[in-house]
């Protein structure tokens, strides 16, 4: 994707940001007038100028420079996708499980081969963090609530 | 997968057997809605600690959940299940005040109340090198010019302390709402500001050290801690305020197991261990049994709806 | 006398294994994101009690001591902060990890760290009453112009240009308003959303944009070290010439900045950090992994260990969340702040003070022994790392407040901010303004509210001035920079 592009539509978004950033300040309580909404309007102002600027300098910047998000795609959106099923399915398996689940898969998948010490890793980590938060800082992690039961 | 499914199923049958045992035979859960470190913490971990001598077999864990004036806490108390196994620590007026702003999702129905453990008064203090002496000199300031008044957040007890005052004496002051007790103290102790509402544990050093002036308690009689200090009834101002510190439970919590509960609590609260390391640990205990400290609640519920429809916040 | 009363004191076995498990266990937790001192103070309050009162402090002062050094160990590494104070050794650290200089890197910070907590003790021990009057002139407005100063930094870690440095620290300035308005008590920016209410917390913040963003990142790599370093270059790195003017520069300006209540730490390694990039010789190294950034900020965090102790001793203010809980344990053992404590209880204080030099010189001894061993984390392949960070990224983002909201936010800020750091804004600033924005708001809110709305109040005290000539500084010389280096390339294009 063109740098340039994104960059301008990065600016005006941030333009708009801080229009709106100042028209809410319109609605605040009397005590807040002349303290925080002060602070609010003076960071509007200086959100638009930089973005302004920036827009400038990005209107008159090469369009043929390209920014490169990951060299590796295929890894780069299998980690994203991977950490968010991560933590959605930690609200139902709680820690432990979902973690003895996401560790071997996405080691797999960034490429790490070895079955056997794959799994000694997952077991390794798994235990580590759970002596350390849950044994010695008693640290409840999240809990399976498939099996237990609603949650905290 | 195998392996998974038959740690799934090997899991399921620890907690099934566990279910049926008799209540306590799991770990109990103390929910405190502040920081760890903070006095309502200490109280629970000192509580937990004590607790463990009369229910042997049961371990007790600490689990704090800060934020929004304790709301994240109360919340998640409001929220949790109604199994005996996890207990919740409440401070007051935050827990009613949250209510009487809309902000919470529970009422004072949602929880079966346990009773209340420790107080900590609210007082009026000034800067050692301030001319005032006492509240009648306070409001004569206060008309004289606007003075600066600092508070613990808005809706804390400070603000409420400070609102009441103002409405019991006319004056009005510039309310100054600061993040935490330890700016108020810094702008007091700096002479940055006239007057601050505050409670009494986070002043009392500074006040015998004699680098504050503590003019007021904010009750009806003095504190034994501190017994040089005057109590606003006896200056002529019938403003009162403290800040509480409870136990509560799920109101869904089965009578036989909520029994056992306020059992603990009472063995807790007259431990003369418990009570020794709380003096030390600047805790001021105040136990209120569940049907008092229900009623008191209910009653700042009410009062704290009074100063909210004046002054919403 | 008293003094070297306290050092036989501390002198016993006891009190020797209580500063080497805690200084030990400090550097753990300060390493492990989602663990932080404050929590284990918390916990070691009530079982102080049935030890004596040096040993509990001792023990209480080593976890402190320690964890502020441990942070900068998985920065510098992992370009994880255990804690938010070691945020500006992660922008020169991971650099450095990258080009194989990792235990390079951990020898500096451990000696930067050692100078820093140690002398700011020395001070603590020598000058404490004294400094405590300085800290308690600073009031509301001077708040306000400390967090500017620590704004300025947004320029020396703006690396894209300018524009977008200013951005990004504006960014993380309107991140912060977001919650409960300090003045009204009002909701602003929350959309209903309970956990807003309070703000949005910046450890899973700093998580997401420090450490998951770069685990992105390595998506595309072997391992962290580039190609072609092999081990023995790792285990045979000498300490690099030059340092000590840096290291004495973080030292002052931590201790300094220590003294006055508030987060400071993370000021001063920002501060320490800015101005070592302003005094530099290797100006265009900075943010490619300069040794005397992490010299500067190392000293500076560490040197705020001794200065936030100075007011919480003798006017019982605590500094931070970490001395607020250690105020408690000092409570519990019948010691309350203030000037008893140097004098019927000196034995106990200034022995709790001699400890924290040993807790400096435990720290000292592991980091300089296990730095050639931590260093050969970057030689594992990328695939482990990747997958094992995350679950330690996941969990520290929990651990905090004990909240699966805060781990979703990490989430969103590591894919966001990965996005706009390719294209040239600051994640740093973002996270300086994060930091800074509730302390700047507050204290200038506060500021006119003692004034009546009237601004003169920012000019009026003595530190006031003091601080408007730093912030002066510390803004045109660089702005300077940015200008010549923009003049030089164009005429070389």
């Amino acid at each position: 994707m063109s740098k340039k592009y994104i960059d301008i539509v990065l600016s005006i978004f941030f333009i708009v940001l801080a229009v709106l950033l100042y028209r809410s300040t319109a609605t605040f309580p009397k005590s807040a007038l002349f303290t925080t909404a002060v602070y609010i309007k003076f960071l509007s102002y200086m959100l638009a100028i930089a973005s302004f600027v920036q827009l400038v300098i990005s209107s008159r910047s090469d369009a043929s420079i390209k920014v490169i998000f990951a060299r590796d795609p295929k890894k780069f959106f299998i980690l994203i996708l991977s950490l968010i099923v991560y933590v959605w399915i930690m609200r139902y398996l709680g820690f432990i499980l979902s973690t003895l689940i996401f560790l071997p898969v996405t080691m797999k998948y960034m490429g790490y081969n070895k079955f056997l010490k794959s799994i000694l890793i997952t077991a390794g980590i798994t235990l580590f963090v759970y002596i350390l938060f849950v044994k010695l800082f008693e640290i409840q992690l999240p809990e399976a609530t498939i099996i237990f039961g609603a949650a905290l | 997968m195998r392996k998974l499914i038959s740690l799934v199923l090997f899991l399921a049958t620890v907690v099934v057997s566990g279910s049926f045992a008799a209540y306590p035979s799991k770990t109990v859960k103390l929910i405190v809605p502040s920081k760890a470190g903070g006095s309502t913490d200490t109280t629970a971990r000192l509580f937990a600690q004590t607790a463990k001598k009369y229910w042997k077999n049961t371990d007790f864990i600490i689990i704090d959940k800060p934020g929004s004036g304790g709301l994240m806490g109360f919340e998640a108390e409001a929220r949790s299940r109604p199994d005996g196994y996890t207990i919740g620590l409440m401070f007051t007026p935050q827990i009613v005040a949250h209510i009487v702003a809309k902000r919470a999702s529970y009422t004072l129905k949602s929880f079966k109340i346990i009773g209340n453990i420790a107080e900590d008064p609210e007082i009026v203090v000034v800067p050692a090198q301030s001319s005032v002496k006492n509240l009648d000199e306070l409001v004569k300031l206060a008309k004289s010019k606007k003075i600066t008044a600092a508070v613990n957040g808005i809706g804390s007890d400070d603000f409420l302390a400070a609102k009441n005052f103002e409405s019991a004496t006319g004056v009005k002051f510039n309310l100054m709402p600061t993040r935490g007790s330890t700016e108020e103290k810094a702008a007091i102790l700096g002479n940055h500001i006239e007057v601050a509402f505050m409670n009494l544990s986070q002043m009392l050093a500074q006040h015998k050290a004699g680098k504050a002036r503590i003019i007021a308690i904010m009750a009806k009689k003095r504190s034994s801690v501190a017994m040089d200090i005057k109590t606003s009834v006896e200056q002529g101002y019938n403003v009162l305020m403290t800040a509480t510190r409870g136990m509560l439970i799920s109101s869904k919590v089965k009578k036989n197991i909520a029994a056992k509960i306020e059992d603990l609590y009472t063995k807790v609260v007259n431990d003369k261990g418990f009570q020794a390391k709380c003096k030390k640990a600047y805790i001021f205990l105040d136990p209120m049994n569940s049907s008092e400290y229900t009623a008191y609640l209910e009653q700042l519920q009410k009062d704290t709806q009074k100063v909210y429809d004046v002054s919403p916040w | 006398m008293i003094i070297l009363d306290a050092l036989q004191a501390v002198m016993s076995v006891n009190v020797l294994t209580a500063v080497t498990i805690g200084s030990i266990s400090g550097v753990i937790i300060g390493g492990m994101p989602g663990l932080t001192a404050t929590m284990a103070v918390a916990l070691l309050i009530p079982i102080t009690f049935s030890f004596s009162p040096l040993i509990g402090l001792s023990l209480m002062g080593g976890v402190y001591a320690g964890a502020m050094y441990g942070g900068s160990i998985a920065a510098i590494l992992l370009s994880t902060p255990g804690t938010p104070a070691a945020a500006a050794t992660a922008i020169e650290g991971y650099p450095l990890t990258k080009q194989g200089k990792g235990g390079l890197a951990l020898k500096v910070s451990v000696i930067a760290s050692f100078i820093g907590g140690t002398f700011s003790v020395v001070v603590l021990l020598l000058v404490s009453p004294l400094l405590a009057q300085f800290a308690l002139k600073f009031g509301p407005p001077e708040y306000f112009l400390l967090a500017l100063m620590g704004l300025t930094g947004v320029i020396s870690v703006s690396s894209g240009g300018l524009a977008k440095g200013i951005m990004s620290g504006l960014i993380g300035l309107i991140i912060a308003l977001i919650g409960t308005d300090a003045m009204s008590g009002m909701l602003r920016y929350t959309f209903g959303i309970v956990q807003l209410y309070e703000g949005v917390s910046f450890m899973p913040a700093l998580i997401g944009m420090f450490s998951i963003a770069q685990m992105l990142a390595l998506t595309s790599e072997k391992r962290i070290a580039n190609e072609g370093i092999d081990l023995s270059s790792i285990k045979r790195e000498k300490m690099p010439k030059g340092m000590a003017p840096f290291i004495a520069l973080g030292t002052a300006v931590g201790t300094i900045v220590g003294i006055i209540p508030g987060e400071g730490a993370t000021i001063a390694a920002f501060v320490s950090y800015n101005m070592a990039k302003q005094k530099s010789k290797f100006k265009e190294l900075f943010g490619k992994g300069n040794p005397e950034g992490i010299a500067a900020a190392e000293s500076g965090n560490n040197a705020c260990v001794g200065g936030s102790l100075v007011p919480l001793l003798t006017l019982g203010i605590p500094g931070n969340t970490v001395s607020a809980a250690l105020m408690g344990g000092l409570m519990i053992q019948g010691l309350i702040p203030g000037p008893e404590l140097f004098t019927k209880y000196g034995q106990i204080t200034y022995g709790f003070i001699l400890s924290l030099f040993i807790a400096n010189i435990v720290f000292l001894v592991v980091g300089l022994f296990f730095a050639p061993y931590f260093a050969r984390i970057a030689l594992i392949p990328a695939s482990i790392l990747i997958a094992a960070i995350s679950v330690f990224a996941v969990i520290g983002s929990y651990a905090i407040n004990n909240s699966m909201f805060d781990v979703g936010l990490m989430l969103i800020f590591a894919f966001g901010g990965f996005f706009l750091d390719k294209l040239g804004f600051s994640l740093s600033a973002i996270i300086l303004g994060m930091i800074l924005g509730p302390i700047a708001e507050s204290g200038f809110a506060q500021a006119l509210t003692i004034s009546g709305g009237t601004y003169g109040i920012f000019f009026a005290s003595v530190p006031a001035k003091i601080l408007w000539v730093v912030i002066i500084v510390l803004l045109v010389q660089p702005l300077i920079g940015h200008y010549r280096s923009r003049k030089i390339k164009n005429t070389a294009s």
